[in-house]
């Protein structure tokens, strides 16, 4: 990659324009728990709506920042693991397209016009400018991929017997599942709602919309994820001073993800009409299979950890933890990847009661879930987002990270941040608080009628926790601005992401060929989804009209 | 990567039992969830046939203590809005939407479904203990949203069910014949206005014409013709205490206008 400087202008450019919209999505991330403690009773502040601020953080923190920190990433690893150029032409055609979708997208939320939440249910309506903004985004992140395949073939055939670099490996896992849950919500934009909301049809079959948009929306969820386990897997260990306890482990991690991240998505729809229960009970059976890799993980990232810090003379049964680099200034990295798996214990433990069939009744649409998912996407992965970001800008540019300190400090910071605010949003969850609502207009209004005196002490707690979480990210900014303007380094080595090596390095022909695993999550998807999807087809719901959030009259076709 | 020595060729022994405890974690969770589900017997949302959807909400009689009641959720009240029924009933729901994906938690219990247009959702409830259980729309709908709820009420003393909100329940039968009651509900009016005294997402019509409205900027004018207009005509100029500036501007011509206030006055 260091004869690439078209490719690193690319990188640095992904990484920075999600950075600079996340001012937005923070903002209204202290606005959303403001409103929602009572502190603001009124819908909108500023010229934004809650609902529309709303629709824009969830936009902007989980779709434009994750996606694109993934392609950046992917970028990154596989030009150096490979060793080979990469299609730079390729990687910045798909920055252009995500960034017109992103735009299009974005100037649709602030105009007003999609105000519908980022998982856009029809048949609330948006502009169909919304709708092909979202699609040209996500097939812009189609293409990465296909630029990664040549040199990769080629890689294989001058190395012929050598295992695939795992980083490689978990960039590839990343995109091979989301290439294959992008496809039903890309077949829901194009097919259902763009020739709807363009007035061509006069409905939209909202059971099958919304199967399609799961079938999708938890893959969407170890997409998220991925890019942060290959660190974990890659960089942790050696981070730790130590080196990845089985190289196995996490060739099968990765492996059963691409079979097991898509055919689960029915989990969301427990409470949902219109699918038989025995399709749901299937899934569910499927999300628990999921706990298998993930559980391998925590071992493995554990022994690694553990594997680092007695090499370095850590000794007791936990007193090596002592040992690891918690403030160490040259591994400021180390506590953002360190701190996510801690907080992804709690994200982790939540998402079974949330996958656990009846259980999920209790906090179904509740406080809970947006407790959960800060601890998951909001916690290991805007983590090694923010610490990975930091470290390739600079990196690329040749930049030093000013205030390595300061840097230390942001992880600890938002995780007392996400632990009161998802403690208040979990509590809040169980006292039957709802996700989504502007709760100062009503429910946290001493002069309404629907005031509900119980939630003022859960809402405040997330109130507490939100700021402080903005606080860690103005911190965090303050790092990237101080280090951006500083002087450039005449280092001579050049800039490379240290891999770390395995301790026990086994070579299974089962976990060399991704062809295998990703023909069994064909096969997995087709079984887990055919009968649900063919029981709503045979079902024939009467397709049903748009409506806009304003008014509950239905909209004519072409309106 | 640089390669390192290659000291086994098999997987790690120490992996081989992680994968398969963790393979014995994932059986015991099913194991619990079977159990939750024929053991305790905790039902989730099913597929309910077609042929049970429904167009307005009510309440019926099956036997002593058993009732089936009908939601209709709409943008942005439940209808009934307000049940009560004797302590120790047993409850069959039924909920449907009329325009958009709604929500209904009864917070304290286990039911807690999706209510979607074209497809009916059912839960079974039963309440032994007198109280007042709040029916939350946990699912964005639009402006709306945070003023969406229903009660159930389990009392001591009531014998029956009855239930508030319903059609048939509509303050006076000669009020609803007037036309401004049409023009109203066609305008979506009354998806925020009842007209049955509960509250929404704005004042309920009913007793309102000659009261005197309480607003933000602190006074108090009298509910008459020239109130009206006015906020008809420019909605969150005057917002009425307790209630969200959220009121769309709705062309209203002058004949209808008169129709409005004579159903108004109706309702007082």
């Amino acid at each position: 990659m260091e004869q690439q400087k078209a490719l690193r202008a690319v990188i640095v450019a992904e990484l920075l324009v999600p950075l600079l919209l996340l001012i937005f999505g923070i903002y209204h991330g202290v606005l959303q728990v403001m409103y929602r403690a009572g502190v603001i009773h009124a819908s909108s502040v500023a010229g934004i709506d809650y609902y529309q601020g709303l629709t824009a953080h969830g936009v902007i923190n989980a779709l434009v920042l994750t996606t694109l920190f993934a392609v950046a990433l992917g970028h990154a690893m596989v030009a150096q693991e490979l060793e080979l150029p990469i299609s730079v032409g390729g990687a910045a055609l798909s920055l252009a397209v995500m960034l017109i979708g992103a735009v299009m997208a974005a100037a649709m939320i602030f105009a007003g016009k999609a105000t519908v939440l980022y998982t856009f249910y029809p048949p609330l309506k948006a502009s169909p400018f919304f709708y092909i903004g979202l699609s040209l985004f996500i097939v812009g992140s189609w293409i990465p991929l296909y630029t990664w395949i040549p040199p990769y073939l080629r890689w294989r055939k001058a190395n012929p017997g050598k295992k695939t670099p795992l980083a490689v490996v978990g960039i590839f896992t990343t995109f091979i599942v989301w290439q294959i849950a992008t496809l039903p919500v890309a077949f829901e934009v194009l097919v259902l709602l763009v020739p709807w909301s363009m007035g061509w049809t006069p409905g939209v079959n909202v059971v099958l919309s919304r199967t399609l948009f799961w079938f999708f929306g938890h893959p969407l969820v170890y997409f998220w994820l991925l890019p942060t386990y290959t660190l974990y897997y890659t960089m942790l260990p050696r981070l730790a001073g130590g080196k990845l306890y089985s190289d196995f482990a996490a060739r099968f991690s990765f492996f059963a993800f691409i079979v097991l991240s898509s055919p689960l998505g029915l989990h969301h729809q427990f409470a949902d009409p219109g699918i038989s229960s025995n399709w749901k009970g299937l899934h569910t059976v499927l999300t628990l299979l999921v706990v298998v890799p993930s559980l391998v993980t925590a071992f493995t990232l554990s022994a690694s950890l553990e594997h680092g810090a007695r090499s370095k003379g850590g000794a007791g049964l936990f007193g090596w933890w002592r040992k690891l680099p918690h403030f160490d200034r040259e591994k400021w990295l180390f506590p953002y990847l360190f701190l996510g798996l801690v907080i992804f214990i709690f994200g982790g433990i939540t998402g079974i009661v949330n996958a656990s069939y009846a259980m999920n009744g209790v906090i179904h649409n509740t406080a809970w879930l947006p407790a959960h998912f800060h601890l998951t996407v909001g916690g290991p992965v805007f983590l090694a987002i923010l610490g990975m970001s930091l470290y390739l800008i600079t990196g690329l540019l040749n930049k030093r990270v000013v205030m390595p300190a300061l840097a230390i400090a942001v992880p600890y910071i938002w995780m007392t941040g996400t632990f009161l605010f998802s403690g208040g949003l979990f509590a809040g969850g169980l006292r039957g608080e709802p996700r989504r609502t502007n709760l100062g207009l009503t429910y946290l209004n001493p002069q309404s009628p629907s005031f509900r005196p119980d939630w003022q002490i859960t809402t405040h707690f997330a109130l507490i926790g939100g700021c402080i979480m903005a606080l860690a990210v103005l911190v965090y900014f303050a790092v990237l601005i101080s280090s951006l303007v500083g002087a450039r380094e005449c280092s001579a080595a050049p800039f490379s992401m240290p891999m770390s090596e395995p301790l026990h390095d086994e070579d299974i022909a089962a976990v060399r060929n991704f062809t295998p695993w990703v023909a069994a999550a064909v096969l997995a998807v087709v079984l887990a989804y055919y009968p649900p999807l063919n029981d709503i087809m045979k079902s024939h719901f009467k397709p049903v009209p748009g409506y806009r959030p304003d008014s509950p009259i239905a909209l004519k076709a072409g309106e | 990567m640089s390669k390192s020595s290659k000291n086994k060729t098999g997987v790690n022994g120490i992996e081989k039992r992680v994968i398969l405890t963790a393979l014995l974690v994932s059986c015991l969770g099913m194991g619990l969830i079977a159990y939750s589900t024929w053991g305790m017997g905790i039902t989730i949302a099913d597929c309910v046939p077609n042929s049970k959807i429904f167009e307005r909400g009510s309440v019926k009689k099956l036997a002593e203590k058993n009732y089936e009641i009908h939601f209709l959720a709409s943008m942005w009240a439940f209808e009934p809005s307000r049940v009560t029924v004797p302590a120790g009933s047993s409850l069959d729901l039924f909920v449907i939407s009329k325009d958009v994906t709604h929500g209904f938690n009864i917070i304290g219990t286990n039911v807690n479904m999706m209510v979607e247009p074209a497809v009916v959702n059912e839960a079974r409830v039963h309440f032994e203990h007198p109280g007042t259980y709040t029916i939350v729309c946990h699912e964005y709908c639009g402006v709306g949203h945070q003023a969406m709820n229903a009660v159930i009420e389990v009392s001591d003393s009531a014998q029956d069910i009855s239930a508030d909100g319903l059609p048939a329940s509509e303050s006076s039968a000669s009020a609803n014949t007037l036309p401004g009651k049409a023009i109203m509900d066609q305008k979506g009016c009354l998806a925020c206005h009842s007209v049955d005294g509960t509250v929404s997402v704005g004042p309920s019509f009913k007793g309102l014409w000659g009261t005197k409205a309480e607003l933000t900027d602190g006074t108090s004018p009298t509910v008459d013709a020239a109130y009206v207009k006015d906020m008809i005509e420019s909605p969150g100029k005057k917002v009425v205490k307790g209630f969200p500036p959220v009121m769309p501007k709705l062309p209203v011509s002058d004949e209808e206008f008169g129709q409005i206030i004579e159903y108004l006055k109706a309702l007082r």
